[in-house]
Parts: C-alpha cells; structure tokens; sequence
C-alpha cells in the first residue's frame, strides 16, 4: 500500500442474498403464447416469466451502484483481456487519456440534463471519487437545491464530512438522510460509525441495532455495536457481536481484536490471549499481501486499476440517465465505452446485458453474462441471468447447465435449486426431480418464491394438499400477492 | 390679558422646547455615554476573551535564526525526503538557557548543493535573540538527519548529542568548553549506514550510565527505490514499499564506548518502520521501558523491560499497538504525560491523515485504553499528517496540554486529495482539567496561524519567563519560534535534576510534586516526540498554589529523595542525595 494509506476497506466476503420487488418497474422479457396445451403450466409459466425476469432484469437495471462499487482489489490472477502490466510512461499516458474521456463525459451529461439533480449528484461522485472534495460538495449541495430529499446526497455529505473528522455535521447529514428514507441500507451504519467517533455510545448502539435490522449480515455493522458495547463496558454483549461479525466473515481480523479486549475486560485470560495470537496471524497475512501490493510495477497497476474503475463507474453513473431518458443508442455506448476502459468490470457487463434483454437482443445478452463468468467464475447472478434467457431462447439444456452450475458454486443459497426447478417445471420435465429441488430451495430460504416453486412443482407431481400448503405459506408471506392468491383459489376449486 | 397668556403659552412652549431639548440632550449625553462604556466593557470583554486561556506569538522573525531545512530533494521521490527531521532543545554551554540544534537533510542521489548543507547550532543569547555557533561548536554535521538525542553518556557533567542519519549516525561528545568531538568510531555507534528515526539515550540496566536505543525506518538502497501514481499523479511510496527492519540497542560499558546488544536484550526479534519513540517508566517499576511508533506496519512497540535490559515487547497486550478498532496507524510521534494526573504516565501517538492522534490512557497493570474520543484528544488531527508533540502545561493550571505539529509527507497531496495540503497549521488542545481537550487552536494568537510542513517540535522555557514555549522544524522552510504569551497563568515550578550516583542528567528519573490536592509526575526523557530532544529542565504549572508541599524524586538505580515546602515560581535544581532521602 502506498504513503497514501488509504486503509483497505474490510471486505465482506460472500454477497447477501437478492432482494425480492414485488412490483418491478420493468419488464425484460415479453410473456409468451403457451405452448403447453394445460391451463396451469401456462399459468404457472407466464407468473414465472414475468416475475422472475421483472425481478432479475429490474436487479440488474436498477442496482445503485453504491451497493456495487468495490474498492479496487488487486489485480486477477488471471486476466480476461487484461492489457499487460504497464510501463510507467504507458501508465502515465493511459492516466491522462482516461481523466479526459472521464471529464469529457461529466461535460456532455451536464449538457445533455442541464439542472438535473441526477446529473448535478454524477458531477459530485465524479469529483468525489479524484479527491476533490470541495467540488463534489458544491455539486451534491446543488443537487439538493433541486430536490432537498435525496438520502443518497446527504450520505454523501455526511460520509464527506466524516473524511475531514467534522462528526458533527456529518450527523446533522446522515439524520437527514434517515428522515428521508428510514429503511436505506449504508446510512444508519454510517451515523453510528459518526455517533461512535464522538463518543456517543448509546446513540451509536441504537443506530447500528437499526443498521443490523436492515442489514443483518454486514459484518462492519456487528463489528462496530462489539465496539460500542466493549466502550460502554457491556463486554457479554460486545463478545456476543464480534462472534457474529466472525461468523459472517470468519477472516475479520478487527474483530479478533475486539474479542482479545472483550475477553480480557471479561478477566479471561486465556481466551485473550487465544484471540490476540489470531489476530496476530492474521494481521501478519494482510500485512505481508500489503507489501507485495506495494512494491514493484504492482503500485502502478493498483493505481491503474482504480483509476480505470472510477472512470467505469462514472459512465455506469451517466448510462442511468441516458436510459431513464430511453436513449439507448446512447446507453449502449456509454456502456461499451466503460467496458472499453475496464474490461473485467462485471457490472458493466451486466448493465450492458440487461439492456441487450430489454432491447430484445438476448444472444447479445448472454453473451454479456457469460464474459462475467469469464471475470469471475464463482459469480452466481451471471449464470442466473445467462440461464433465464437461455430459456427465452429455448436453449433449454444450456440453460439447465447454468443453473446446475449456480448450485455447485453456492449450494448452500436457495437461489440455484429453485430456478433449476422452475426450468423443469417450466418445460414439464423432471418433475420429480424439480419437487426434490424445490423442497430443497424452501429448507434453504423459506421465501414466498421458494414456496411458489415448491406448490408448483406438489401440484405438478399430483399432491395437490401439499401445493396447497405451500401456496399458503406463500401467501402468508405475500398475502397482497394478487398471483399466489389466484393460484390458491385455482387450487382450491381443484381440490 | 390675552396678549399675557398668550406670551404664556409661548413660553410654555418655548420653556417646554427647551425642556425638551435639555432632556433629549441629556438623554443623548446619557445614551452617549453608555455607548462608551458598553464599548469599554465589550473591548475588555473582548480582549479578556481573546486573551484568555493559551496564547502563542510568532517570534521566529526576531530571533536572528536563519535556518532553512533541506530534504535534499531533487524530484527523485526518495523516501526519506518526507520524514527528515527532529531537533533538540538543551543547554549545551550549561549557561542556564537552552539552546536549539536543528537537524538537516543533505544532498540525495541527483542532488548537488553549491554549499553541502548542515545541522545548526543556534546559541540562546537571551531575550529572544540566537547566535549561530555550528562551526564554533563543530557539530555541523553533513549527513542526512532524522532523529536526535541529547545526553551526558560520559557522566561529565555536560550534555553530548546522537545523530540517527540516514547513513552513519554520529556522536559528538561535549568537550565542556562550547566545541564537541565527533567520538563515533571510537565509541562504536555508527549503527552501518541505516535509515535512522527516533533516538534515546536510558538506563536501561540501571548501573548508572546511559545507554542508546536507535530506531530505523527501513531498510533502503537507492537500487529499490519506487515512486508510486496516486489518480494518475506520481508520488511517494510508504514504509510498507521497503522491507521492514529491527531497531538496535547499544550498551553503555562506561568507559566511554558502547556494545551492541540488540540481540541479547531481545529487541532483534522484531522488525518495524520505527518512527518516534520515548522511553518510560509507564509501569512505575523503577526500571525504563521503551515505546516505538512504528510507521504502518507491524503496529507500535513497547518494550517492557525486566530490569537488567532485557526486554519483552507487549504492545498488542497492552492495547498500544493499535487504535481501538485494531487498526495500525502511521504512528509519527509520540510523548509520555499524566494528562489527568492519576500518577501514570499516558501516551500520546501522532499519525498520518485521516488517522486520529491516539491518546492511550494507562489504566495500571500494563494496560492501556485508547481514549481519543471520549477526550476530544483526536480533535483537529484528521485533516491532517501529524509529527512532533508533547504533553506540557502551557498555561500553567495544573493539567497537561497538548501540542501537535502537523504537515502533510506528500507535497502534491492536494492534487489528488483537496482534504489536506502539504503545509497545515499546527493544533493546540487545551486540558480542562476533567479529563477532556478542548481544540483551541483557533483561539491561541497569531503563532497558531502558522502553516507550514512541521516535523519535530520541542518544548522548552526558551525566555526563562516561567513558561513553556515552542520550537519548531518545518520541512524544507524555516523553523517556527513560537513565544507563550498565555495570560492568566497559574504558578509554576521547573526542576533541574543532578545525578551523582546514577546518570548524570537523571534520564529516567521520575519527580512527583504534590501540592494541596494536586499532584503531578513526570520524568526525566532523552530523546522523544518526533525524532527530536527536549524537556532536561521538567515543568509542573500548579495553578492557584502557591507553595509545594512536597517533591519526591526518585532516581533510575538509585533512592529517593525528598524535599518540603519549596516555593514557587522557580527554577529548582535538585541534586541526587541531598533531599531527605529515604
């Protein structure tokens, strides 16, 4: 790491699962006519259809990419069209040129949406991200002259402020942004993180417990009530939450070393002790790692990297509104041009994908998806995305194998079984298979989507009891689901 | 009839008008004169306010110090260019002032200088006013300087000076008649040729010399020196860039050489980027540990050491290692002080930016608790790179403030972070006496408004006036010379203290005064802060006492002293054995 010291964000490994939208704002795939002669596959097909494409296309579409930006790791052991490490005189020119296409673009959106709050929010990221934080607060203050309740900008103030250790206005920020939207994930963590720096311990506890809420499996969220509770010298309580940040994320580190202060608070000597020697162990592998990211041609490419993610993001930032204006010759080149600048940025990939789909250009589509498996072989969403539109191009088996492959990377995420089951219920193969895999889905994540599959595929195997049931439990936990509730009373008079 | 009533009226009138006039007049003269006075109460309101608390008065101009640092820079982004340099504030004639030797940097790889720059020793004339005396004195060093320490490591009664260079260090010996003698080679303490840092002299086997603890940074040829591209902007690398490298320890045989004893004391097992460091008695067991302020790396040190010079590092036990989160800082600097008079000594570390200062709070049996924000004691250091600091009353109430010496290591910083500059101005807190800090930076006069890239600093009555003052390194420009104008100031007493049996210059000693309820410690340090040398002479501010009930003294490898009833506002030499000793 360099003199810069900027502190490697603690990594939250694994992702948290997928949000459901009840009422997705588009739709990507168009329904189809039946094919299958039987009322119900057709029915059961087009929910399917619809609802699971409208939540993995709005998903993709919408997903901030606050939620999705990672600070630059380093560089792929193996790099997918990655030009070679740079010299320094190529670095530097390569430098340049991205700042200026990166400024050029700030230019032509500020043209193009003139006092939009959208573009005025861009213009501040923009700046944020180079460091230039004075401009970026002048960009987010005009945003919110435009439209005083955007959260997002008040975070971006507060986490500003923060940056320059003024706690106080940072509050004053991130209490507006929880005015606005109570519920945003990334704010109540961040007011507690602010409340803690100012030794204002119980607000902070009663922030973060919000955070946790919201947020359950954030292991900075765990970490931090650990450290208010070991502040306000409530040790069981503060043990309790380091153990849940390491369950979340067994390699974080920081939080060995609030258990080594917790157990010797709680005059357990010798489990200190066992948690100070892990911390040291740990701490001497990041340490050792940071030093080989600080040496040799690795400090350009990390700089090189970052630099080529946070010109990335910004085109990612403009595509948002040159798509909400449905301009998407423009979308899509903005989106090829991130790509052209950060070739194994997946988000790009994804974002062009989805476009693609919603275009009805699905060949292209998979394509996109498939170089993010390409990138990174372990992400899921990328073989979700390539299975489901596989099977509006009726590549049925492809489509199967993404799935199966969704499985084996996380098996333990209910995501994969029940699409897969979806798939054979969709195409009236393997039913009974597809009853195995839905029941597995429901015993992984009991969710009103894995309750549907699992009546589906009772109903389709004969047990029309047991898809009663399990369309009830779905209901219970959707009751203004207006389809479950179709599909039980069609079940019902069945039955 | 009607004529009279009516010249009555008119006279009424007129009488009336006049009447009238006088009051308005009256009440203008009355309103006027309240105006003055309110203006008279709201100017002394204002002064008294403006006045009030810890005032600094930039005296630099005045004083006939021409010293203007050096990186030895030349473009090339070397390393050691951002961290260069301490100084040392002590008395080198024993003429009762304290003078001011600065520290250089010096010609790098690509670097000619028509004129080889040098360390300068600046002589105190009295009232402000210092006499170059480098070429005089002979301690005009040309090597890289970094950190320094100030001694008498023969024990003949006048102070010698270590050099920590990049590149061989050096040791002058004090000749006792103004002029020194560079002694290295014969007394064994070149150290090779190193990145130097933070320097102390202590006793750390207790048999009554002086021995020398030399911290590096790294290990650094010019064959695997890097630059690193901030956005696209070139600029330096940190420690984490270069290996990481031990610390040395050298034994005082007492006969005026030294051996190196870095494995046997155990301090070879740990490799670090140190930075400032201090030696301290922090566990109140007669015996000195040592504390390093490692530059981001393996977190601090802190040596604890068994009593004969063998020590066991314990840091990360202690809750010193890192802040409170577990975090490593790019510790800089560091000072031992009681902030809240609980009779142990607290540790202050300074660090880079976004990165508060840590104050540690030593809560007894070798535990340390970060307190930095339920203290304010973070306050005003998150912008900015932090560096020289010390623990010292300034206004002489009875609690320890706190200075910090700030300047950003990258000199383009704001070309990639408009957070920070490369000069900042420097941050005062004051102590309100419950155990909090306030950030009176602002408040403090003109010497607050200062805004350079400082390094080390150091803190000394340099006027004699009863008060401490400040001294400054500033990278690459002219030191700052700053006067304590604080009004309102309680009484205080400063303490000289002679060794006979132990070290000479009492390094290690601890002084506890009591007076009334109050009660202060400190102890005698050679080598601390950043990489810098201060405080022979120790300060106690005591407030609304006017008389010291008790001083106890007790001696590194020796007894105890004691003496009652001293008077105040004083400066008090205490020699070893002739209190009542006990």
């Amino acid at each position: 790491m360099g003199k810069t010291r900027k502190k490697p964000k603690r990594r939250i490994k694994g992702r948290q699962p997928p949000k459901k939208k009840s009422k997705p704002s588009h739709s990507l795939v168009k329904s189809k006519s039946p094919s299958s002669p039987s009322k119900w596959i057709l029915i059961f097909s087009a929910i399917a259809i619809v609802g699971t494409a409208a939540i993995w296309g709005a998903k993709s579409l919408f997903r901030s990419p606050l939620d999705t930006q990672k600070k630059p790791t380093a560089p792929p052991t193996k790099p997918v069209g990655h030009s070679p490490l740079p010299q320094k005189s190529t670095a530097e020119i390569e430098s340049a040129d991205l700042k200026k296409e990166e400024a050029k673009l700030v230019q032509e959106v500020s043209r193009d949406f003139p006092n939009n709050e959208d573009a005025l929010k861009l213009a501040g990221d923009f700046h944020s991200r180079h460091g230039r934080r004075t401009e970026a607060v002048k960009f987010w203050h005009q945003c919110l002259d435009i439209n005083p309740r955007r959260s997002d900008v008040h975070r971006n103030l507060g986490i500003a402020a923060v940056d320059t250790g003024e706690f106080d206005e940072a509050i004053e920020h991130f209490s507006k942004a929880i005015e606005i939207n109570t519920k945003a994930e990334g704010i109540h963590d961040k007011m507690g993180q602010a409340l803690f720096e100012v030794g204002r311990y119980d607000e902070a506890v009663k922030e973060l417990e919000e955070a946790r809420l919201i947020s359950p499996r954030s292991v900075m969220v765990h970490f931090l009530l650990g450290q208010a509770n070991l502040k306000l010298k409530q040790y069981e309580k503060a043990r309790v939450h380091y153990h849940q940040a390491l369950e979340i994320d067994p390699g974080y580190e920081n939080a060995y070393y609030g258990l080594a202060r917790a157990y010797a608070a709680l005059k357990q000597q010798e489990k200190a002790r066992e948690y100070q020697s892990k911390f040291r162990k740990l701490e001497g592998l990041r340490a050792k790692e940071d030093r080989i990211l600080s040496t040799g041609a690795n400090l350009y490419t990390r700089d090189l990297t970052a630099l080529r993610r946070a010109v990335a993001q910004t085109h990612l930032d403009a595509e948002k509104l040159y798509l909400a204006r449905r301009d998407i010759r423009k979308t899509e080149e903005t989106l090829k041009k991130a790509i052209e600048i950060d070739p194994n940025n997946c988000l790009c990939y994804e974002r062009l994908g989805a476009l693609y789909n919603m275009t009805n250009r699905p060949e292209e589509a998979v394509r996109q998806f498939q170089r993010i498996s390409e990138i990174e072989p372990t992400n899921i969403y990328s073989y979700l995305n390539t299975g489901r539109i596989l099977i509006q191009l009726k590549k049925h088996d492809a489509a199967k194998a993404a799935y199966a492959r969704v499985i084996q990377i996380a098996p333990e995420q209910a995501v994969g079984y029940r699409e897969l089951a979806r798939l054979y219920l969709m195409t009236n193969t393997n039913l009974a298979e597809a009853g195995k895999l839905a029941q597995k889905a429901v015993n992984l994540e009991p969710s009103a989507d894995s309750f549907f599959v699992l009546a589906w595929a009772l109903y389709l195997n004969g047990d029309r009891t047991g898809a009663s049931k399990a369309i009830q439990e779905a209901l219970k936990l959707e009751p203004n689901n207006s389809k479950y509730k179709q599909i039980y009373e069609l079940i019902k008079g069945k039955n | 009839m009607s004529r009279i009533i009516l010249n009555t009226s008119r006279y009424m009138n007129s009488l009336r008008a006049k009447i009238e006039k006088t009051n308005a007049l009256g009440h203008l003269r009355i309103i006027r004169r309240a105006a003055i006075l309110l203006t008279l109460f709201y100017s002394a309101g204002f002064t008294a306010h403006a006045q009030a608390g810890i005032i600094f008065t930039d005296v630099t101009d005045q004083t006939g110090i021409t010293f203007k640092h050096t990186d030895g820079s030349s473009g090339k982004l070397y390393i050691m260019e951002t961290v260069s340099a301490g100084l040392a504030l002590f008395d080198y004639d024993n003429d009762g002032d304290v003078d001011i030797y600065f520290l250089n940097g010096s010609a790098l790889e690509g670097t000619k200088f028509k004129t080889e720059p040098t360390n300068a020793l600046y002589r105190n004339d009295g009232n402000w006013k210092f006499t170059d005396v480098t070429k005089q004195a002979g301690v005009g060093d040309k090597g890289y300087g970094l950190g320094v320490a100030v001694a008498d490591y023969d024990n003949d009664g006048d102070q010698d000076i270590y050099l920590n260079n990049h590149g061989p260090n050096v040791l002058y010996r004090n000749n006792g008649d103004g002029t020194f003698t560079d002694v290295t080679k014969s007394a064994g303490v070149g150290n090779e040729s190193k990145v130097g840092a933070g320097t102390c002299f202590l006793d750390m086997d207790a048999d009554g010399d002086l021995d020398l603890y030399v911290s590096n940074y790294i290990v650094f040829s010019y064959d695997i020196h890097v630059t690193m591209k901030m956005d696209g902007f070139e600029t330096y690398v940190g420690p984490k860039s270069y290996p990481a490298t031990i610390d040395n320890i050298y034994r005082n045989n007492g006969d005026g050489t030294f051996t190196d004893v870095t494995e046997e004391s155990g301090i070879s097992k740990h490799a670090g980027a140190g930075m400032g460091m201090i030696c301290s008695d922090y566990d109140n067991d007669g015996d000195t540990d040592i504390f390093i302020a490692n530059d981001i790396s393996v977190g601090n040190f802190l040596f604890k050491n068994d009593g004969t010079g063998k020590f066991e590092e314990i840091a990360l036990i202690a809750g010193v290692a890192y802040d409170l989160h577990g975090d490593e800082h790019g510790s800089m600097g560091v000072d031992a002080g009681d902030y809240d008079n609980d009779g142990l000594f607290d540790l202050y570390v300074t660090s880079y930016q976004s990165q508060t200062a840590t104050l540690y709070r030593n809560l007894g049996d070798d535990m340390f608790e970060d307190v930095t924000r339920t203290t304010g004691a973070g306050s005003g250091t998150i912008p900015g790179v932090t560096w020289g600091t010390g623990f010292v009353d300034f206004d002489n109430d009875g609690d320890r403030d706190i200075f910090v010496a700030c300047g950003h290591l990258l000199d383009n910083i704001d070309l990639f972070d408009d957070r920070s500059l490369y000069s900042q101005p420097n941050v005062l807190l004051m102590n309100d006496g419950n155990g909090r800090f306030i950030n009176v930076s602002k408040k403090s006069g003109d010497g607050m408004k200062v805004r350079l890239s400082s390094r080390g600093a150091g803190f000394d009555d340099m006027d004699n006036d009863g008060d401490v003052d400040v001294v400054i390194l500033n990278s690459r420009r002219e030191s700052t010379l700053l006067r304590n104008d604080s009004n309102q100031k309680g009484h205080w007493l400063q303490v000289r203290l002679r060794g006979v049996k132990t070290n000479k210059d009492a390094v290690g000693a601890h002084i506890k005064v009591i007076a009334g309820d109050l009660v202060l410690i400190d102890e005698v340090h050679s080598g601390r802060s950043y990489q810098s040398h201060y405080g022979n002479r120790i300060y106690f501010g005591l407030g609304k006492h006017e008389r010291v009930d008790r001083i106890e003294v007790k001696w590194i490898g020796g007894g105890v002293d004691v003496l009652t009833n001293v008077p105040v506002d004083k400066c008090l030499t205490i020699t070893e054995e002739t209190g009542t000793s006990r």
